[in-house]
This record gives structure tokens, sequence and C-alpha cells, in this order.
């Protein structure tokens, strides 16, 4: 509390200052000369987390300043959003968000105390995040989507699909997938990725889509099979492994990681922000790491995001209300 | 012969003076983190982990795990000299453990507190080595009907776990459960007893309440009783003596026993195993009337199993790339930033680490031993600071430890009130051990109950059909009628006295 109210009162007088010798930006050429603290709405150690830390180092070294990573987890994203929703757009507070936070939880949750749109400033996204339908070949032995669509059409309302908890993207993504193929599974939401993967793998639910880095290692010693891509395009760890798309047109349920400011980011900082990201996502070293666990970066625009981000709130809400998923 | 090839390997790769340095700093790391009440090793690690980048891959490992371990030898010290519990696991050793201080045993406390970790996490570093493809099996039967009923068994053991009236305790785990309910719920994304308030969705921040309970309640009927001078009896001797010895032994093995099973299983599987080793002392016990008086074992057998529990917590994750609770969560971030990719190929990819992780294992172990056994001196010594300097101390602690969890203030809040809660508690005739059980398993319960049910498409016969959970359930059935038996019987009789 005290350190926002500071926060704000030495804005009112930076302000003062500012306005009084007529260079209102004085203080966004010289960002950041203090730490940037980055808001994570997910525990130390989320998938979230991984990519975090992957471009912490350079990302400090682009900005010329330290990162501070902030995790206040809670309600799926949204006790992370709220608190930089709220912050002052001084520049030190950002929050890295995802599809989820920033565009499934708009429409899940019927009550949110901030606007996903209008209380914040898209930076520019980080890195696509391919989910991947997985399937226990124990339970069903479909080596493509076609053949997982004819097993399953035999046995409907059989087998169960788990997600990694109610609304997430690998529930509504799978759902999609459902009205989609025309196949009926009994969706099995878990707390998080571990035992939903685990529930796979005992064969309490046959299949699901899971983040690729999530299943990797049973990929590996072929307990898990990846069947198929929710991405537009193959993902370039995976090249043999085709996309949903290719069989059943037009299917996509891409997520991403994407940085964001609190509304009313003075607009010099939000394009150094956004330069230093491309300079990052250039990074060979950096992309490399990316690729190596199946995420490929993305570079946006600030408008470009911002764009991004309205259509796929859209998208979602059209996914939440068909699938009548929600969440109070 | 194959195995002693396997763990001279990894005694080779783990034994470098530089993997012995991480393994060290890591060790005396983690028991700081562990002696400072509530600042646990999810904190402490997630700000350890930009350093550990620039690490060789192996010897982040060795300091994180180290880390760990570390914290569970260093909980309960705090826990026995003035009842908070250092680390989540060592609730239950608040309640034996301080009670022995209370008595000036504390030294003999600790010395029994360390060696019997030291035991166990010996023990559970073999187990690791040789039956990490059977406890893989174990848990990946494990279907939601099964936790179920081992769960059920473990609140059966709550209302045995009471020291007084059963119907209060019945309350008391009731209270518990509903506690535990607070938050989103997993089935159908519903809020449940949440007011609105978000920092509420996830549920109340277990550290927060139970250091509340436990902690902040002990300080507050301390400061009410005395005037901030507790009845402490002058310590006697540092060592345990024959007899405590004696008495300890057997519930170490039977605590390395439990612990080592239970901390295979996801969701906290180290601290519910200290709670169920303490049960089954308890009812086992020839004095179960000794039990939170300060019994011996009521120290020594939780602590075995919190130990080993937390080592055998690496089994999932190691073997299978599933992380059974938050540290091993971020462990397994650490593997992924550094390129490796934890699963079922691990120990054939990378046997360097596998082994090497193992084989530091046992030799963070003794470190921590030798770490840990000439700190008694030192920690009996706070004994005697002004209770009136201390309990600041404690307090400050408490909140850094609450706040650190989720970065919340709220959280600090939900402390506060729960001390009052625990202060008024003791004064209502009730106990916060059995409501400390509840709130820890009521998710679980609740999840796998409805989710068995919905895997059935509503056939209640699920439960008696799997065979581990019938057999759960079966168990609790006859252990709450030994329980209940003698009690109804004990009622009738007084009955025909009147």
């Amino acid at each position: 509390m005290s350190v926002s109210r500071f926060a704000s009162l030495s804005r009112i007088g930076l302000a003062v200052v500012a306005s009084a010798l007529f260079c209102g930006t004085a203080a966004a050429q010289s960002w950041p000369t203090k730490p940037v603290t980055i808001v994570q709405g997910f525990p130390a150690g989320s998938g979230l987390d991984i990519i975090a830390r992957i471009i912490q180092a350079p990302l400090e070294k682009a900005l010329g300043q330290t990162i501070v990573f902030d995790y206040k987890a809670g309600a799926g994203g949204n006790v992370g959003s709220d608190f930089v929703a709220k912050a002052a757009p001084d520049g030190y507070t950002f929050i890295f968000g995802t599809a989820g936070t920033h565009g499934i939880n708009a429409a899940l949750y019927k009550k949110l105390s901030f606007d996903v749109e209008t209380d914040f400033t898209p930076i520019g996204p980080i890195v696509d995040v391919p989910n991947v339908l997985t399937v226990n070949p124990k339970v069903v032995d479909a080596k493509t989507v076609t053949e997982f669509i004819e097993i399953l059409k035999k046995q409907p309302g059989k087998l169960n699909y788990g997600s990694s908890g109610n609304g997430a993207s690998t529930h509504l993504g799978f759902a999609m997938f459902n009205s989609v193929a025309g196949i009926d599974l009994v969706h099995i939401p878990y707390k998080g990725s571990p035992p939903a993967i685990q529930a796979m793998l005992n064969g309490e639910t046959c299949c699901q889509f899971a983040q690729l880095q999530t299943v990797l290692g049973q990929h590996k010693a072929g307990t898990l099979r990846l069947i198929a891509m929710s991405t537009a395009k193959r993902v370039p760890l995976f090249p043999d492994i085709p996309t949903i798309g290719e069989t059943l047109k037009g299917f996509e349920a891409t997520t991403w990681y994407g940085m964001f400011g609190p509304k009313g980011l003075d607009a010099a900082i939000v394009s150094k922000f956004n330069a230093a990201i491309k300079t990052v996502l250039e990074d060979k070293e950096v992309v490399d790491k990316l690729a190596g666990i199946g995420n490929a970066v993305r570079y946006e625009t600030p408008e470009q995001f911002t764009a991004t981000v309205k259509k796929d709130r859209a998208l979602w809400a059209g996914v939440v209300k068909s699938t009548g998923a929600t969440v109070d | 012969m194959e195995l002693f090839g396997q763990l001279a390997f990894g005694f080779e790769q783990a034994l470098t003076p530089q993997n012995i340095l991480f393994c060290f700093i890591g060790a005396l790391i983690g028991t700081l983190v562990g002696v400072l009440p509530g600042l646990g090793p999810v904190a402490t690690i997630a700000m350890l982990l930009p350093i550990t980048f620039t690490l060789p891959p192996v010897a982040a490992l060795i300091m994180l795990a180290g880390l760990y371990y570390g914290a569970q030898y260093g909980g309960s010290t705090t826990a026995i000299l003035v009842n908070i519990p250092g680390e989540s696991s060592s609730v239950v050793t608040c309640l034996d453990g301080h009670a022995m201080a209370r008595k000036g045993r504390a030294g003999a406390a600790l010395a029994i507190a360390a060696l019997g970790s030291f035991f166990a996490g010996t023990v559970a570093t073999f187990i690791i080595a040789i039956f990490s493809a059977p406890m893989v099996w174990i848990a990946s039967t494990f279907q939601s009907p099964d936790y179920f009923g081992l769960m059920i068994f473990g609140l059966i053991a709550a209302v045995v776990l009471a020291q007084g009236s059963v119907v209060r305790s019945i309350v008391m785990v009731l209270v518990g459960l509903i506690l535990g309910l607070v938050g989103t719920d997993i089935t159908t994304g519903q809020s449940r007893f949440t007011f609105g308030i978000p920092q509420l969705s996830e549920g109340i921040s277990f550290v927060a309440l139970a250091m509340g309970l436990f902690g902040v309640g002990e300080v507050i009927s301390n400061l009410a009783r005395t005037f901030g001078k507790p009845e402490v009896q002058p310590v006697s001797s540092l060592w345990p003596s024959r007899e405590e010895a004696r008495r300890a032994a057997p519930a170490v093995l039977r605590g390395t026993a439990i612990g080592s099973i239970l901390g295979v299983l996801p969701g906290g599987g180290a601290l519910i195993a200290a709670f169920g080793a303490y049960v089954i002392e308890k009812k086992w016990s020839k004095r179960p009337q000794e039990f939170g008086n300060g019994a011996v074992e009521g120290v020594a057998a939780p602590e075995a199993a919190n130990n080993a529990g937390a080592q055998t917590s690496f089994i999932p994750l190691l073997t299978l790339g599933l992380p059974s609770n938050a540290v091993m969560a971020l462990m397994l971030a650490a593997m992924t930033i550094h390129g490796i990719v934890p699963g079922p190929k691990l120990m054939v990819e990378r046997p360097d680490l596998f082994w090497a992780m193992i084989a530091s294992m046992w030799i963070g172990n003794l470190m921590l031993v030798i770490i840990n056994l000439p700190l008694i001196r030192i920690w009996v010594m706070l004994l005697k600071v002004p209770y009136r300097w201390l309990y600041l101390a404690i307090l400050v602690f408490c909140c850094i430890g609450a706040y650190s969890v989720q970065n919340s203030t709220f959280d600090v809040m939900v402390m506060a009130f729960f001390g009052v809660v625990g202060y008024l508690l003791p004064k209502i005739g009730c106990e916060p051990a059995p409501l400390i059980l509840g709130v820890i398993l009521a998710p679980h319960i609740e999840e796998n109950f409805r989710r068995s049910l919905v895997v059935s498409r509503g056939s209640w016969w699920v439960f008696i059909e799997r065979p581990i959970s019938a057999g759960f359930l079966l168990v609790s059935l006859l252990f709450l009628l030994a329980v209940l038996l003698p009690a109804i019987r004990r009622g009738r009789e007084e009955a025909f006295r009147e």
C-alpha cells in the first residue's frame, strides 16, 4: 500500500515538475533508471515462469536494468492482473500475461475488477505456446487426427479428456476440438498439469490438450503419443507432427505469453520496451532455448499486439459461450 | 551388483570439490530457511533460481535439493523451541516437540529430530536408488477413487489424533474441512466461501493458517499467561537419555517407512506422512496419554517421516517428470531451463545427473546432521533470551514468512486472524491439530470423490470395485470401530453407574 501511495505521490510531484519544465517525456527518455518489476499471475516454477526465466538475463541486458519477478498467484492469474491494472503507469510495474489471463478470463469470469483491454497497455507478445493433442496409446491407439476421431465416434460419451483446470486453454481448446470434430468426451479438470498428465498415464483420461513442454519426457519414453498441434503452423521442434488444422480446416487454438503495462503508459516507454523485447527475440540463443521446449518466439509491434488481444478475446469468448464453461 | 556400480558412479559425480561445495551451501541455506519460521524453500529457491543458471546443471540441482531437505531439518528447530512450525511439514513436531522443550528436554528433542531425520534420509536415498521403478508404479496406479480411500483413511486418523473429547475433535475436523474447501471448486469452477475476495480464490494459505494457529496463538497465550515469562524448565541435558533413545528408535523406523511411501504421492506427501506417522505411534503406543505432553515417539516418528517423504517426493519428478509439490515444480523449472527433460528417459539419457543427485542426497544428509548437532547447544541458549524480546523477533519472522509464500499482505492478515483463533481454541478445550488435518485433507477428499463419480458416470460402486480404494476404506472402517467401540462401552458403563 504505502509503496504504491509513495509511487503515486512521487508521480504527482514529477508531473508538477515536468509540466513546469515543459518536458513531459523526460522521465520516459531516461527510462529505466531503477529495477523493473514484472508481475506473474502464477506461482514460481510455472510454465510461464520457465519462459520468464529464459528471457530474464537477455532482457535485463537489453533494458540495462535488473528485472524483479513478483509472483501474485490466484484466481487464474486475475490477482496479478488486478494488481497491475491498478498500478502506477510509471514504467516500473508490468505483467507477463497470457492468452488466458488477457483473453479467456475476460469471458470466463463473470465479475472482474478490471478490463483486460482498457486497463492495460499491451507491449508485445513473447512466445506462442502450442497445445498438443496427446493420447495414452494404451487407451486410444490412434496415430492421426482422423484415426482418433474415428475411434471416438464409435464410443460416444465413454471416454474422458483431462485438462489443467476449468477454463484453462487446455480445457477450452479440447472443447472446441470436440465440437468441430463432432465427438463426445467427458471433461475432467485437474489442479494443474502434473496431475492431469498423471491421470492420462494411468488411464483415468484417454487424452488431452497438453502444453508441449509438459509432455516432452513422456513422448520420448513412448508412454504418451503426440498426435497433432493446435497451432496454425507446424512446430519447428517436431516438423513431422502435423497440425490439427491440416485435418480439420481452420482449426487453431494457439495461446501466447506477452507483456503488458498498466493503462496510460507513456508511448516512449512502450516503444522502448518493445524494442528491447525485439532484441531479445532475435537473440539466437534465446530462440533455440525456447524452441528446445517447443515454443516459437513471436514478435509484434504494440499496435499489432493490441489487435491480437482484441481478436483472441473475441475468439475465446465464443468458445466459452459455446462450451458453457464458467468460473465465478 | 549393478546398483552398487551405479551408486559408486553417482558418488564419483557428486564428490567433486565443486559439487560438495554446492551441496554444503544448499544444506546450510536450507537449515537457515528451515529455522526462520515461514520463510520456506519455495520462496528461497525462486530467489536463487537465476544464480543456478550460470552453474553446471548437476551442481545447481544438487544445491537446490540440499536446500529442500535442509529446510526439513531446520523446520523442526523452531517447532520444538517456540512451538512455531518453521516448515509446514513440521506442524506435527510442534505437538510433542515443544512439550518436551517445556519439560527441559529441548536438547534431546532436537537431537532425536536430527538423528531421526538422518536415518530416514539415508534409508530414503537407498529406496530411491533401488525402488524408483516400483514406487512409480504405485503412484501411477493410483486413480481418483484410490486417493479418496487414502484421504478418508487420513480423516479417520484425525479423530484418533484427538487427545481429549472425541466430539470436540470431530467438530474441529469438520471446521477444518470447511476451511479447506474455501476457494475455487476444481470440478465446476465455482468459488465458495470466498466472500468475493480474490486472494481466497486458491484457498486459505496453509502456511499462514498453520503459523497463526500454532505460532502466533502460542505467542499470545504466553504473553497473556506469564507477561512474557513462559514456564520453561531449565535444560537438563543436551542429549537423549538411554530410555529416550530406546523409545525413539522403533518410532524412527516406522516413520521412515510411512514417509517413504506417502512421499511419492502427489499433493504434500511429506506433510500427510508426518501426520500419519504420528497417529500410528499414538495408536500403537503403550502410553498414549503421554502424546501431546512430550512423548519422544511423537517427535521421532513424524520427523523421520517428513524427511523420508521429502526425499522420495523426488521420485515422481526424476522418473515421470511430474512434480508432486511446489518445490518439485521449481526443480522441474530449473531442469527445463538447463535443457534437461525430466521423464522416464532421464535415467538413461542423463545417468550422471540422476545418480549424482541420489548420491548427493546422502552426502547432504550427512552434512546436515554435522551442521545440526553442534547447533543444538546454540539453539537451546535461545531459550534463555527473555521472552519479551524473543516474541518480537518471532512475530516479525512469522509476518515475513506468511507474506513470502504468495507475496500477499492479505496472508499476513489471515495469519493474525488465525493467531487469535489459535489462542482461543485451547480456552474452550479444542485442539488445533485435527483442524489442521481437516484443512489439508478437505480439498483432496472432495476433489477425488467428485472426480471418481464423474469418471464412473455416477456409480458409487467405483470405490469398492478398485482394490486399493476398497482396502483403504475397509481399514478406515476398522479404525473407526476400534476407536468408537471402547468409547461406546465406556459411555454405557457411565450410564449404568448413574
